[in-house]
């Protein structure tokens, strides 16, 4: 399953990030890597802010959608 | 050249002068310098040759 | 030690490193909280240590080399190569920010790693152990809070002590402590790649450059040329750690190091228990601010509370300006708290200035209608050649009693009929003059200032008094005071409109909000098939149209770059503001929310042009992605806002002294000489140079509502600079009635038009609209990186502001009862055109 569909409150675990190389990179370097533990602070639209460490990221739906995720 | 009435005196010949002057002035900073840009970039730490113009600065 | 040390400051975005800057350097920077801003190269003088220079590298996340950001800060650190690195560190967000750290930590260079707002890491309760991660990274590690002055002076001091002991010690050459942060195949590729580039880079960062290689950076391996045969050796390394933790090589990387810190964090990180998962003040307010509903509406409430404080009738903004429009740059005015009622003896003994003022008005009125009443007299029966003009010394006793003039105070300008003063009076103030009382009213002087109050005179009255001290010739006088002086007096006289503007915006970006704008516009775009990362620029846009153009660069996808920069002006700039600041003042002053209408209006076509361009071929294609950090709210400072606003005003000013008064002493030159060079009379304007030239193309206009040769010259002048415009219409408006500048524009609107309030609406929504001044203009065209492009963009945006000032000024005179002419039904047809190309069916986006 994917970030994208997870309600506001969920926390997931990240498995793998799919897409373009430079999203891939960025989201990388905010700490979207493998076993990094994420939770949904808000959510419209398919669009997310997500609790990521101890900062907050905002994405949109095309990128939620390739951040593989497993349960917590 | 300039024809019709202007009432020339010395007063009037020294206001158009320093008029002419800041007018040259600010024509010269403009050519060398830029235009001045309101987006609060600094100009002076561009590194760039010959400066930058309204906030024209740092390009690769 | 000649040569100067230099210390690289670098950092996460939103780290607090301009705050830290700031403080150690005292200089004027300032502080933006989300990326695309254009990037700068800033570097200043330690406060104190004259030899030692900081050089603030843009925020970034990594050292990759694929944004502007991260290229120039690479070939700084590793390049250039600093003495030392002081890293600024967020320590409410220390595990992410811990990731720039192990890159920089890599480079070998002497670094210091300050722990910035440690005050809120204590509220919070948190607890870190500096030792720890010291010896982890090898680095010195300090708290501090930059926000409140603690600890960064400290942290400098120990960087440039650091950095001393390195230039005298060690050098390039030599083996430095770096941290190991990988496991054991992953280390043993970077080992051997160590080896085969050994020799190639200064020894002191030879770790950096393998793990580069490793991840196949092309930069870095073209310029360390590897040979072929080497590389393939490399190659098999890497793709033996690839098979073996199933991932590619940057991922590999990405992800061990962020492990690295997972295991460092256990030992040294102490979260408040209580605070975990639970919403912060920043989560709550977000709830709000990106709602799915309110967002939007929050984010308009918040430019009409802008708009608001900016132009409305009694709001600091108009007060503000009025004062400066007819007080301090015109006549003069009283020092508040100073106005009394007139004590000296005469006609305004006990009167208050304003009554005073009123009273005068009213006498004058009576004399001047007495006195035509009585020149109509006495020119009855008499040939045009006879007939008197003006007053004679002698009043005929015998006719002047006869006359009974009406006094009046304002009169049509067209019929001569005399009108209400008031909009809301019905009948107009008239009374009786007989020769009595035009002998009375003959008595009365302008009130004298002075006696009511403390009375400061204007600079405008200031350098009139002196040029008539000095003699000066009337006409030179007029190129002073009424050209250059009076087009740079307009323009600074907007100056509290505009402070107002950029200080709620820095407000705005100083606190974070911009970067949740970016994320609802992006919301909101992308149902229309719209990327947010193009509304970043737009926002940088309200500043300055020629970096948010510059911003787009920012956008990988090319067609989203160009559709960006052709939509990123559409968004009222400071210049801009100017004109709205100025219509609002003349023509909407019980009407404010018109202000804030200009920015809803750029924004929706911002959405609506970008829906149509969508929709043709060039700009068709899927919707991107869009990732970005949102940063905690946070209290502004005052001298971070202030600094923000203090450099954008800087600019407006010093633009209205290098572009606006050379401008204008041009225009009164073109106003005031016909085309064989003669000198013309105030009244003979209609023979200018200029006179002729805006007529030429004032028929452009017409459709408009402002077809004059007046409209045309402030339109094109615009082009210079936006605000030139408002300059321009005060220099032409001149020889119309009225007593201020103000009112003689408003006569000017007057009188092209019957509907004078849509026409100046209709000239304001062009001017905003149409393309942005010629320095913009040339920036679109180099970030287009084609002639064609560029043209297209100008194009569009002309038919943009065209069209819409069009259809304003048709459909408003059509709804004000005006008929429907044929440039109404020009408008209706462009207009479908444009819903049309709106509305029709597009492609299929492929989610």
């Amino acid at each position: 399953m994917t970030l994208a569909g997870m309600k506001e409150g969920d926390r997931a675990r990240i498995v793998r990030v799919s897409g373009e190389e430079a999203v891939k990179r960025h989201l990388g370097a905010l700490g979207f890597v493998a076993g990094t533990i994420v939770r949904v602070v808000g959510e419209s639209y398919g669009n997310m802010i997500l609790a990521v460490h101890e900062s907050r990221i905002a994405v949109n739906d095309a990128t939620a959608r390739n951040v593989e995720v497993a349960d917590v | 050249m300039l024809k019709g009435e202007v009432e020339m005196n010395v007063s009037s010949l020294v206001v158009l002068v320093v008029i002419g002057i800041f007018f040259a002035l600010a024509v010269w900073r403009v050519a060398k310098k830029g235009a001045p840009c309101e987006c609060g970039g600094s100009r002076k730490a561009c590194s760039r040759k010959g400066g930058c113009s309204c906030c024209d600065c740092c390009e690769d | 030690m000649s040569k100067s040390i230099k210390i690289a400051l670098a950092g996460n975005p939103n780290s607090g490193k301009t705050t830290l800057f700031n403080a150690l350097t005292g200089s004027e920077q300032y502080v933006g909280n989300w990326p695309g801003v254009t990037v700068e190269k800033k570097d200043g003088i330690l406060s104190g240590h004259k030899d030692v220079v900081i050089q603030d590298l843009p925020g970034i996340y990594s050292l990759s080399p694929y944004s502007i950001e991260e290229k120039v800060s690479r070939r700084f650190l590793v390049e250039e190569g600093p003495d030392a690195i002081l890293n600024i560190v967020d320590g409410t967000n220390i595990e992410r920010n811990l990731y720039f750290s192990t890159q920089l930590a890599e480079l070998g260079l002497p670094m210091v790693m300050a722990v910035n707002m440690m005050d809120v890491v204590k509220k919070n309760g948190d607890k870190i152990d500096f030792e720890k991660i010291a010896k982890a990274l090898r680095c010195e590690v300090v708290g501090i809070s930059a926000l409140k002055n603690e600890g960064g002076m400290e942290a400098a001091e120990k960087v440039v002590e650091m950095a001393k002991k390195a230039v005298v010690e060690k050098g390039p050459g030599k083996l430095p402590d770096v941290p190991h942060v990988f496991s054991g195949s992953v280390e043993h590729a970077i080992a051997h790649i160590e080896e085969s580039i050994q020799g190639k880079v200064p020894l002191r960062s030879i770790r950096w450059y393998a793990i580069k290689v490793f991840e196949r950076d092309r930069e870095i391996i073209k310029k360390l040329e590897i040979g072929v045969g080497e590389m393939k050796h490399i190659e098999e390394h890497i793709r033996d750690c690839e098979k073996e933790l199933g991932d590619d090589a940057e991922s590999i990387i990405t992800s061990q190091r962020y492990d690295f810190i997972k295991r460092l964090m256990d030992k040294s990180l102490a979260l408040n228990e209580k605070r975990k998962d639970k919403a912060t003040l920043s989560d709550k307010i977000d709830k709000f601010v990106t709602h799915r509903i309110f967002a939007l509406p929050i984010f308009i409430l918040s430019l009409c509370v802008m708009w608001f404080l900016a132009v409305a009738e009694h709001g600091p903004g108009t007060v503000l300006t009025d004062w400066a429009n007819d007080g301090f740059l015109a006549d003069g005015w009283h020092l508040p708290f100073t106005t009394h009622e007139c004590r000296a003896e005469g006609k305004y003994k006990g009167m208050e200035f304003e009554d005073a003022q009123g009273e005068f008005a009213k006498q004058d009125a009576s004399k001047s209608a007495w006195e035509e009443a009585y020149l109509e007299k006495i020119n009855e029966g008499k040939s045009d050649d006879d007939k008197v003009e003006e007053m004679p010394e002698e009043i005929d006793e015998k006719v002047a009693a006869t006359i009974v003039a009406k006094g009046v105070f304002v009169e049509d300008e067209e019929t001569g009929e005399p009108i209400a003063k008031e909009d809301n009076e019905d009948e107009p103030d008239l009374w009786d003059v007989d020769f009595a009382a035009y002998k009375e009213a003959s008595e009365w002087e302008e009130p004298d200032p002075s006696q009511f109050g403390v009375w400061v005179p204007g600079l405008g009255a200031l350098i009139t008094d002196a040029l008539d001290k000095a003699g000066v010739s009337d006409t030179v006088k007029s190129l002073v005071v009424d050209g250059a002086w009076g087009g740079v007096a307009t323009v600074l006289g907007f100056v509290p409109v505009i402070f107002i503007v950029f200080i709620f915006l820095a407000f705005l970006e100083d606190c974070g909000y911009m970067a949740r704008v970016a994320f609802i516009m992006d919301r909101l775009l992308r149902r229309f098939g719209l990327s947010g990362k193009s509304f970043i620029p737009m926002l940088i846009g309200k500043g300055c149209g020629v970096p948010a153009v510059m911003a787009a660069r920012a956008i990988e996808n090319e067609r989203a770059r160009r559709m960006t920069v052709i939509l990123a002006t559409f968004v009222p700039c400071g210049a801009k503001t100017v004109i709205i600041a100025m219509f609002a003042a003349l023509f909407f002053r019980e009407q404010w929310y018109v202000a804030a209408l200009m920015d809803v209006i750029g924004i929706a076509i911002i959405i609506l042009g970008g829906i149509a361009l969508k929709k043709t071929r060039f700009f068709a294609g899927e919707a991107s992605s869009f990732v970005l950090e949102l940063p905690a709210y946070h209290m502004p400072t005052v001298s971070g806002v202030w600094h923000h606003t203090w450099n954008r005003l800087k600019g407006y000013v010093l633009k209205a002294g290098l572009i606006i008064f050379p401008a204008c002493v041009v225009l009164w030159f073109v106003m005031h000489f016909d085309w064989s060079l003669n000198l013309l009379a105030d009244e003979e304007i209609e023979k200018s140079i200029l006179h002729d030239l805006g007529s030429w193309i004032a028929w452009m206009f017409e459709p408009l509502g402002f077809g004059s040769w007046q409209g045309a010259a402030a339109s094109v002048s615009a082009e210079i600079a936006k605000e030139q415009a408002t300059a321009t219409l005060g220099l032409v408006a001149a020889n119309m009635d009225g007593a201020t500048t103000g009112s003689h524009i408003q006569a000017l609107f007057a009188s092209v038009s019957d509907f004078p309030k849509l026409a100046a609406l209709s000239f304001m929504v062009f001017n905003l609209f149409v393309p942005p001044c010629m320095v913009a203009i040339a920036v679109t065209f180099r970030e287009m990186g084609s002639q064609k492009w560029g043209w297209f963009a100008v194009g569009f945006q002309l038919f943009v502001g065209y069209v819409l000032a069009l259809s304003v000024y048709r459909i408003g005179v059509l709804v004000a009862g005006g008929g429907f002419g044929i440039w109404t039904a020009l408008a209706f047809a462009l207009d479908a055109f444009c819903l049309w190309a709106i509305f029709r069916p597009g492609k299929k986006v492929e989610c």
